[in-house]
């Protein structure tokens, strides 16, 4: 019952959202060509509202696999300090003013993904010196170097123009305003890209689900899926946060609601994480548009309001 | 076969030093806590990294795939240690599967043929999550898991540790008739299911190991005395520890 309440409301919340925000919808006016209401509608928020559903698969989707890769609940492309890196790199391209598009890609999305890869690299390389320590040990790493990101963040601060630092504040809080589509087909592909070789590799997945040494014993050579995973995955994070900004808190709390909604074994959950980790991001989008006030609440502070206390929820009522 | 050659290896510290040992037969490993058993099983299946030249059915070790590494051999931990809690039984034997199957694709019909009637032979329920079970049937599940992997060779690390007096006797049955693989291999410190296997003796000590080639001469009274620092007691082919 819970269940259904939960999804439900979910996605009342999800088709909700096309019809909030400063202009109000009206239904005749939706379906007259060239209309105001038309254009907001189509252009604005239909645009949105699919950004969020994406985005909010891509970090749901990496978030189980971090999980899953390191068998660790607290693993996340953000605890390990990928989107640490990513935020870094999209704000380099800021500062550098490299705000426009070369053949087709974005400049400051090809620095969002470099700044992501680097971090991955990075970690990887680092793991090789605390790896029989377990993944609490990398887990720490991945602080640290979000620690790192941040302080690199705070420099940048102070070497960018007064536009520039309103540019990246505002990026830093992670929002899903958006215009037209070409953002939502790029969140879109990757999205897809992430979700297809998730399920082309759930038999390996859930080799690893149990532990490294018994998928090796049984076959995997699990060095190699494990960094062909990192890096599929921080590419979609490294494109997706460079268009929406950081968005916290989905990654790690989706995967452990899934896991009370459905007890099933780990690789079934793929499809069901994907879905309500899209429908979970449009809905705080709504939210975050439902007060009307001067300007919207960014929606990293929404899913931080949810996601916080719900996450203490789950750490008091234990496993 | 197995052959290894001036094996070294180990964690932080090399636990095994030079060891190297050929045989075509099955064997028993023994020797104290922490003299190496382990280390040296999965250092044979490439799980540790190692010096020496380690060859399993003629194939040097470090050359086959992982796939036809876990089809040549694998090896069973004595305990049952997932993430992941919420598997199936069935799902979980069919894992055991996993080096024959092509990639991206799902088991196939044998495979799952294959699990159901191991499943039935060990009598446990194919829909129960490995989480649910005692620790005694986790045992017996990876034991399962890993007949139906059809591997040459098989490395039991302490297959009876968990298991009650009626379990241990069908495990001991189940080895003995056990055809799939070609050798066998059992870490123990059950000493008495060692010498009523009758298999040839590895005794690991001091990080190098003594090979015994008929198990009746590391069975004796002496021997033991001298291997372990403890009295034994061998009547009627039962082989018990003395205490006091």
């Amino acid at each position: 019952m819970a269940k259904e309440l939960f999804i439900f409301t979910l996605l009342a919340l999800t088709l909700l959202s096309p019809f909030i925000g400063a202009v109000d919808m009206q239904w005749p006016a939706l379906f007259q060509t060239g209309s105001l209401e038309q254009t907001i509608f189509f252009d604005l928020r239909l645009p949105r509202l699919l950004l969020a559903f994406f985005a909010g698969v891509i970090l749901a989707l990496s978030g189980w696999l971090f999980q899953t890769l390191f068998r660790n609940a607290l693993m996340t492309p953000f605890t390990l300090g990928i989107s640490g890196g990513a935020i870094l790199g999209t704000g380099i391209a800021v500062v550098l003013g490299l705000n426009l598009v070369l053949f087709g890609v974005n400049l400051s999305a090809l620095f969002g993904v470099s700044g992501a890869f680097g971090s991955v690299l990075l970690i990887l390389w680092l793991s090789r010196y605390v790896s029989h320590r377990g993944s609490n040990a990398l887990l720490l790493l991945g602080i640290a170097l979000s620690f790192f990101f941040s302080a690199a963040l705070m420099v940048l601060f102070s070497v960018a123009t007064a536009m520039q630092s309103h540019a990246i504040l505002h990026y830093t809080m992670g929002s899903l305003s958006t215009l037209g589509y070409a953002q939502v087909i790029a969140a879109a592909v990757m999205a897809l890209l992430l979700l297809l070789v998730l399920l082309r590799r759930r038999f390996e997945l859930s080799l690893l689900a149990v532990n490294d040494e018994h998928a090796r014993l049984k076959g995997v050579d699990t060095k190699r899926v494990t960094y062909y995973l990192l890096l599929v995955s921080s590419l979609a994070i490294g494109v997706l946060i460079s268009i929406t900004g950081p968005i916290g808190f989905v990654g790690l709390i989706i995967p452990h609601v899934i896991r009370k909604l459905y007890p099933r074994a780990n690789h079934e959950l793929i499809i069901p994480t994907a879905l309500i980790g899209g429908l979970f991001l449009a809905a705080c989008d709504t939210l975050s548009r439902l007060p009307q006030l001067q300007s919207e609440i960014p929606i990293g502070i929404v899913t931080a309001f949810i996601g916080g206390p719900f996450f203490i929820y789950l750490i008091i009522k234990g496993k | 076969m197995i052959s290894v050659e001036a094996l070294s290896c180990g964690y932080k510290e090399t636990i095994l030093k030079n060891l190297s040992i050929t045989t075509t037969n099955n064997l028993v490993i023994l020797g104290a806590n922490g003299a190496g058993k382990s280390t040296f099983a999965k250092a044979l299946c490439a799980l540790l990294p190692y010096s020496g030249k380690i060859t399993l059915h003629n194939h040097s070790l470090q050359e086959l795939s992982a796939q036809e590494r876990a089809r040549t051999i694998t090896y069973i931990p004595p305990k049952l240690e997932s993430y992941d809690t919420f598997i199936t039984v069935l799902d979980f034997i069919l894992m055991g599967r996993h080096p024959y199957k092509s990639p991206f694709e799902a088991y196939s019909e044998r495979d799952e043929v294959l699990a159901y009637s191991l499943i039935k032979e060990h009598a446990l329920d194919p829909h129960k999550k490995i989480g649910e079970l005692s620790s005694g049937q986790q045992q017996l599940l990876l034991i399962t898991q890993a007949l139906a992997q059809e591997s040459k060779i098989i490395i039991f690390d302490e297959p009876t540790a968990n298991l009650d007096p009626h379990h241990k006797v069908a495990f001991y049955k189940a080895l003995q008739s056990l055809d799939t693989a070609t050798q066998k291999v059992v870490i123990t410190h059950d000493l008495n299911l060692a010498y009523k296997l009758g298999y040839e003796v590895l005794f690991i000590q001091n990080g190098t190991a003594e090979h015994y080639l008929d198990a009746d001469t590391f069975f004796t009274k002496e021997n033991l005395k001298r291997s372990y620092g403890v009295d034994f007691n061998i009547e009627e082919g039962i082989l018990g520890v003395v205490y006091g």
